[in-house]
């Protein structure tokens, strides 16, 4: 009994100091050490249960960068230092394709427009929180938008624009989306955009800014599909 | 065309807008006194506004976005169609945010009805190792920078005593990023920071011959974009180490020259506080509340006697909305800032090239009403 009570203890001191290791390589983008730390992790846990503790310490990093405690470069390196993690991971897991929280996002940034920045950050975040990213790229004609919903049978399209002269694009390809009757949470963020212009431009989601993606896709995605 | 600022004492220019406050009281100011007086800290009879509009200008004498761009005779008649017709008291010639870069050789794409934009597939530097080779250029071979000093001089020669004109130039940080691209730079600027550094001072080296040429057109000042001093940049430290001690070097320039530093933000939570250290400006723009300020009374208690507030009418407001909502933010804005002197009324970034002008006119118009 004793020894079954020392053996737990000791696990969640590993436990424990191994979320704090992990989470300070994340903070600090220290790839080669993170990938170490994982292997030695992987022998006493799961691939999914090392992902989870990955996960919560980009979680930390975004909620950092949501209060402006981290930077926008630093949180790049974040996301960068997170996903090459969970691709390891990910090559270890079964297949999560048959789980209910499996979502197939198509992204991009729509026609005329050559600033990616955000979509970029979105796309990897995306990635890093399990969703499976359809990347379109930039300036993406309304019809490679269409087509790609249809081949990857997406649920969320997530659209991007940093110009005023572009981003009346947005309105064309939801319009387009809705004549076509496809059920899909359509999510829109860029600089020149606001929660009224989404509304009005027929947008399940807003998201301000990169700090506020995760959430309001979540919610979108709630939304059209309750 | 007016003297720049810079070159009148101090206390005959406190003693002028002293004395246009009080005239201001009982008749109405000439566009520069109000000017001077704002400028001072001093109440004029009314805000002074800067409409703001840039490329939007073309669609008054029907040129398309590349002429607007190439063309300086196109740009200066554009300009000053809309200084005529719209109105306002600061004139702000520029042509795009890729306009150094594209003469470093930076390839471009001009779009027929978009702003001109840097290649992003075929960026000039396209690993770290290429800010260490970027090769500093001679003014005299800049095509676009060489354009917009041409425009600039003959806009402020058109412009004379009905306004005052202002050179622009983007930060060396800004101008590196239409170089290589904002991801790929804003990694790099923690993963290899002297090598980016060098770049910086490469580029220093050149935009301070521009802004030398754009003083000497007769401008009254130069605007100073440092995009990258704000939360969608990079954190305060790191602003202050790699672009900080090189606006500082080009602001001391622009007053050497006897003109007034401004400085354009249009980022979230701009660093106000480090900006004014290092480049103490006279003017900021703003689009959104910088660090520290969660409303426009803190704005204007924090900074307000520190500096000419000039903005920050919402872009997306102007090309979307009414008259009557514009009124009414220009009302808001004015009710907040203008005690005292010290504010400029102007959209918080270009106003939007494609938008109907309509707005652009009333909000030149609430200037004279919400006062």
């Amino acid at each position: 009994m004793m020894g079954e009570q020392e053996d737990s203890v000791e696990k969640l001191a590993f436990h424990t100091q191994m979320q704090r290791r992990i989470r300070s390589a994340v903070c600090c983008h220290d790839a080669e050490t993170l990938r170490a730390l994982l292997d030695e992790c992987l022998v006493e846990k799961s691939p999914g249960e090392v992902s989870g503790i990955l996960l919560d310490a980009l979680e930390e990093q975004r909620l950092n960068f949501m209060s402006s405690a981290r930077s926008l470069p630093e949180f790049i390196l974040t996301i960068d230092t997170v996903n090459a993690a969970l691709e390891q991971m990910r090559s270890l897991e079964e297949p999560r394709k048959n789980s209910d929280a499996f979502v197939r996002i198509v992204i991009g940034v729509v026609r005329g427009d050559p600033h990616d920045l955000g979509k970029n950050i979105i796309a990897g975040l995306y990635r890093a929180y399990g969703f499976e990213v359809i990347d379109l790229g930039r300036d993406v004609h309304q019809e490679a938008f269409s087509a790609a919903l249809t081949t990857y049978d997406a649920k969320v399209l997530a659209l991007s624009a940093m110009m005023s002269t572009t981003m009346p694009a947005m309105k064309e390809i939801i319009r387009e989306v809705r004549i076509t009757g496809s059920k899909v949470a359509v999510v829109i963020g860029g600089a020149p955009l606001d929660a009224e212009i989404a509304r009005a431009y027929g947008a399940d989601g807003y998201a301000q800014s990169a700090r506020h993606a995760i959430e309001e896709t979540r919610s979108a995605i709630s939304r059209v599909f309750p | 065309m007016i003297p720049p600022p810079g070159l009148f004492p101090e206390k005959f220019l406190d003693a002028l807008s002293g004395l246009c406050s009080l005239r201001g009281k009982v008749s109405r100011l000439t566009n520069v006194e109000r000017l001077i007086t704002t400028l001072r800290h001093r109440e004029p009879d009314r805000v002074p506004c800067c409409p703001l509009v840039i490329s939007g200008s073309r669609r008054l004498i029907g040129a398309s976005f590349p002429d607007f761009a190439l063309k300086p005779e196109t740009t200066t008649r554009a300009l000053m169609a809309a200084f005529d017709l719209i109105g306002g008291e600061v004139v702000i010639p520029m042509l795009d945010l890729s306009v150094e870069a594209s003469d470093f050789g930076q390839t471009m794409i001009y779009p027929e009805n978009s702003t001109p934009h840097p290649d992003y597939d075929h960026p000039l530097i396209t690993d770290h190792t290429g800010y260490q080779k970027l090769k500093r250029i001679n003014l005299r071979d800049a095509r676009r920078m060489h354009s917009l000093v041409e425009v600039l001089r003959i806009v402020t020669r058109q412009v004379g005593m009905k306004g005052v004109v202002s050179g622009f130039c983007f930060g060396p940080l800004g101008v590196l990023c239409m170089m290589r691209g904002a991801e790929h730079l804003f990694r790099e600027c923690i993963l290899y920071p002297t090598e980016v550094m060098a770049a910086l001072e490469t580029i220093t080296g050149v935009l301070a011959e521009f802004i030398e040429a754009q003083c000497e057109t007769g401008v009254a000042a130069i605007t100073l974009d440092t995009l990258f001093a704000s939360h969608n940049g990079l954190s305060k430290p790191l602003w202050e180490q790699m672009e900080g001690p090189f606006v500082r070097e080009l602001s001391s320039l622009i007053r050497s020259k006897g003109c007034i530093v401004g400085v354009h933000n249009c980022g979230h939570g701009s660093y106000f506080d480090s900006q004014i250290r290092f480049m103490e400006p006279q003017i900021m723009s703003f689009a959104e509340l910088p660090e520290g300020c969660n409303t426009l009374g803190e704005l204007k208690k924090r900074y307000g006697d520190q500096v000419v507030l000039m903005g920050n009418m919402n872009t997306s407001l102007l090309a979307h909305a009414g008259p009557c909502e514009v009124i009414q933010d220009a009302k808001r804005l004015i009710e907040a800032l203008a005690d005292g002197g010290g504010f400029v009324l102007a959209p918080g970034c270009e106003y939007p090239p494609n938008a109907p002008l309509e707005n652009a006119f009333v909000l030149a118009q609430a200037a004279k009403l919400c006062t």
